[in-house]
């Protein structure tokens, strides 16, 4: 019986149900004034490549030798 | 037996075909985003498209695929490493997307197996669907940005020569 309460109370993971909506009603032939978005996407995609160029060349390039000596000299 | 001449023309081609491919591949992707903006049908019809081009795509790869792959635990460079985890998240989020994309598709795959659209869509495949588009958007940006030489490299090579057959 107190099982059945505890799982009566528990409530369902919420909808998104904006989001069904608007997914509900998908156009099924392209709409030339939401065209413009996927440049949009486009701009989305540069900004990740552009993270991604920033962070990778700050991890993946070797540390200058003059830091390298320095952090070397600092162990020592 | 080639010509010293024909291995580089093929060479080229082989360049162009790749470079233009992946062009493509990344407008494809850009234009995958939005479903209002390419209508459900194109998306659908594109969507399957683009499993063609992922295809070609690695097959132009293979030889450092299978390369890296065969030397899996052997050293590499940092570079290479996280490379190669990039590349293996972004196949992963593809394989996901295009998988999650068939189980909810009402126009392309009901025409292809002759089959009826769900007439209820499963929200749980469409949300699955959107969270791995955006998966891919991101992790296909941080692979152009990996292989940024590259994509520098042969675009030069490409329009020197379209600019020098102009001149």
């Amino acid at each position: 019986m107190l099982t059945a309460s505890f799982g009566n109370s528990v409530q369902a993971p919420p909808r998104d149900l904006l989001g069904e909506i608007t997914r509900e009603h998908r156009p099924p032939w392209p709409d030339f004034s939401d065209s413009i978005t996927i440049l949009g996407e486009g701009v989305v995609l540069i900004m990740y490549a552009l993270v991604g160029r920033i962070v990778l060349r700050l991890r993946l390039s070797p540390a200058p030798r003059n830091e390298e000596q320095l952090v070397r000299l600092k162990l020592e | 037996m080639a010509e010293p001449g024909e291995s580089a023309k093929s060479l080229h081609w082989r360049l162009k075909a790749t470079f233009w491919l992946d062009g493509l591949l990344a407008i494809s992707v850009c234009a995958l985003q939005t479903v209002p903006g390419t209508g459900l049908i194109i998306h659908e019809w594109l969507g399957l498209a683009v499993i063609g081009m992922a295809f070609a795509h690695l097959l132009f790869s293979w030889s450092w695929i299978s390369s890296i792959s065969r030397r899996l635990l052997a050293r590499h460079s940092l570079r290479a490493r996280i490379n190669y985890v990039l590349n293996l998240a972004l196949f992963a989020a593809v394989t996901a997307v295009i998988y999650s994309g068939i189980q909810i598709s009402q126009k392309a795959v009901p025409v292809l197996t002759g089959s009826k659209g769900a007439e209820v869509m499963d929200w749980r495949w469409d949300a699955l669907h959107h969270d791995f588009a955006n998966a891919v958007l991101m992790l296909a940006g941080f692979h152009v940005a990996m292989n940024w030489e590259w994509v520098l490299a042969a675009g030069q090579k490409i329009f020197r020569r379209v600019l020098d057959g102009v001149q």
